[in-house]
């Protein structure tokens, strides 16, 4: 058998769709205007949270919800930080992770005595959320260029005293995308609970920054940012079945070589966001 | 008075411990800590089980013989190393993981009359107790499992990293699954490398991988990336899995009714061997191996099947669906080999 069978165009996707889903949400919260490197911290929380629903209450619904929601409440406590305190959005953004990666250790000790590690729980099919994820995609392609409040978006992470002027609020849109990029974020992490059936402290693994770079890649535009992540998961997913005819050594490096090259090569060319990572302050007399 | 009294029992029942000359035990875990139901949890069993005795011969409680740390980060062990040595009321201080050898080799040298013991790496200093393990006979065992079991004839390994250790298991497994199967040629042992420890997501998918070029039974030997093997394997009933280290149908009891057996590296023997060996004042230091063909002559092992064999095969908690007959075939395949390897008549070669 080959390489290039259908596994493995079905195995890229699914390693594409946390990556891409993260992509989206950090599309949102840029295009306002607002840095957000806690994706991987509000994946990991999603994934958490997941866990421990669908374990106590055995309903996987239960956990996607609690997921997005936990996503969500880390989001808003990201845009409180860096909207509404002015805070550095990098340096926000690690705190989230930090915080995430300490209380997931702490968390799975005291609830199951493991470390770092849930028991198995009940999942739903994985491939749902491949569908809403790619649904979303599609959705946010036009829901950003096509609509006025896609527009409105846009500007505030353009101009945002034109948006102030214009009678946008520039700080609840801030906060409400940052949101919006923690929900996607925690759906994120609900599909890779989801995918396994338990939950793992090192589950997001990464993809949360990958994420970032496959928006940068996609030039701030939710479907060129499906495709870079789809990408992304099919060289991962290719290096796998490159094992047996080169060293895992250099097939292991592939994906991280090509994230190397294509952000040399996008990064001049990304059209970023112009007030992106700097706090709005509204006028002052 | 009365404070003179209290005093003097104090001083009394300080002078009436020290005499006797209670052993203690200190023991330093890895960064994974306690709770990770493999390394740490058993190293943690070895320790508290001589802990048990002691405190029963000696009649104190296990917390007057038994003290352990849980390093957050390699950064933290010089530091946890010193101030074990620095008490100097140990009688031994374990170190688990082999992160904690180079550290373990500068800061023993300046503790001489203090005993170490290092799990899992060699530490050369003159008062360090090196234990290594013969990991290619659990892999080896493993091997002979798969070879027995596999209906296409071809086998898988998960590795966590292309590194020394992870392909000594893949030596013994590759061995076994070929001794077992003359079928299996060199060709038949799928390999792959997660390049991970804990990426089970990558796990998974590598184990799908390997399922669909035709594998039906996989040997994870990447620590937490190969919980990914299992929840692989629950995607259908033709696909097996093998677990590292302690059974992992126990360690991981959703999966039992997919893995098959596990290799054994009997850590919590060796921390426990090596404690009492201090106390007795039989211990001593130098490097020590672990396993079938080996200074100690026991310490690896594999959990298959309802009975325990011997020291080497043991029960297992597994709840696979195997026939009765294929497991009494594969069990007296398993004994022939552990007979083989401790005769010398099979040799596993490894790196």
């Amino acid at each position: 058998m080959g390489i290039l069978s259908l596994n493995l165009f079905i195995s890229a996707l699914r390693l594409a769709t946390p990556i891409a889903l993260v992509a989206l949400g950090e599309t949102y919260s840029e295009r306002a205007g607002v840095i957000n490197v806690g994706v991987e911290g509000m994946a990991l929380a999603g994934a958490l949270s997941c866990a421990i629903v669908a374990y106590f209450t055995g309903s996987p619904a239960l956990a996607l919800i609690a997921a997005i929601g936990i996503g969500a409440s880390l989001g808003a406590l990201h845009a409180v930080w860096s909207v509404y305190l002015r805070a550095d959005h990098v340096v926000s953004g690690a705190a989230v992770n930090l915080l995430v990666t300490g209380f997931a250790l702490f968390l799975t000790r005291v609830i199951w005595g493991w470390r770092g590690t849930s028991p198995s729980a009940p999942t739903m099919n994985a491939w749902i959320l491949v569908g809403v994820g790619v649904f979303l995609i599609a959705l946010s392609q036009v829901y950003i260029f096509r609509t006025p409040w896609g527009l409105r978006l846009r500007v505030v992470g353009e101009h945002p005293r034109a948006a102030d002027t214009a009678g946008i609020n520039v700080y609840r849109t801030r906060l409400f995308y940052t949101v919006l990029n923690g929900a996607l974020c925690g759906l994120a992490g609900a599909f890779l609970f989801n995918n396994l059936g338990r939950f793992t402290d090192g589950m997001v693994g990464g993809r949360g920054f990958i994420g970032i770079a496959a928006m940068v890649v996609g030039n701030y535009r939710p479907l060129p940012a499906l495709l870079a992540a789809y990408l992304f998961g099919f060289v991962d997913a290719l290096q796998m079945r490159l094992q047996e005819y080169i060293p895992s050594q250099f097939s292991l490096m592939l994906p991280y070589i090509l994230t190397v090259i294509v952000l040399a090569g996008f990064l001049g060319r990304a059209q970023v966001p112009k007030a992106l990572g700097k706090p709005y302050i509204k006028e002052q007399g | 008075m009365k404070r003179l009294a209290c005093l003097g029992i104090a001083v009394f029942l300080g002078l009436f411990a020290f005499g006797q000359d209670i052993p203690k035990i200190g023991l330093i875990l890895a960064t994974g800590g306690l709770g990770d139901r493999s390394f740490n949890d058993q190293s943690y069993w070895g320790a508290e089980r001589a802990a048990q005795e002691l405190a029963a011969r000696y009649e104190v409680s296990t917390k007057d013989v038994f003290s352990y740390v849980e390093p957050r980060s390699i950064a933290d062990y010089e530091a946890f190393q010193r101030e074990f040595a620095r008490a100097g009321e140990y009688t031994i201080i374990v170190c688990i993981g082999f992160d904690q050898a180079p550290i373990l080799e500068e800061v023993a040298p300046d503790y001489p009359d203090q005993k170490f013991v290092v799990i899992d790496a060699v530490a050369a200093a003159d008062n360090v107790a090196s234990i290594v393990f013969n990991d290619w006979e659990e892999a080896f065992l493993c091997g002979v499992v798969a070879g027995m079991l596999t209906n296409t004839g071809k086998v898988g390994v998960e590795g966590g990293m292309d590194i020394p250790l992870i392909r000594r298991f893949v030596q013994g497994y590759t061995q076994g699954a070929m001794w077992a199967n003359p079928k299996i040629t060199e060709d038949d042992v799928l390999v792959r490398y997660v390049g991970a420890w804990n990426n089970p997501t990558l796990g998974k998918e590598l184990a799908l991988e390997m399922y669909q070029a035709g594998a039906d039974i996989i040997y994870g030997a990447a620590g937490k990336s190969h919980l990914g093997v299992f929840a692989a394997a629950e995607e259908n009933p033709a696909w097996w899995a093998l677990g590292t280290d302690v059974d992992q149908a126990w360690s991981a009891p959703e999966h039992a009714d997919v893995i098959v057996a596990s290799g054994l590296k009997r850590v919590d023997l060796a921390v426990y061997t090596e404690i009492m060996k201090a106390v007795e004042g039989t211990w001593s230091a130098g490097v020590i191996s672990y396993g079938m063909v080996s200074d100690i002559g026991i310490g690896t092992g594999i959990a298959f099947g309802p009975w325990t064999i011997n020291d080497y095969i043991t029960a297992s908690y597994s709840e696979a669906a195997l026939p009765n007959s294929l497991v009494h075939e594969i069990l007296t395949k398993l004994v022939e080999a552990v007979d083989g390897i401790m005769s010398g008549s099979i040799v596993i070669e490894h790196e």
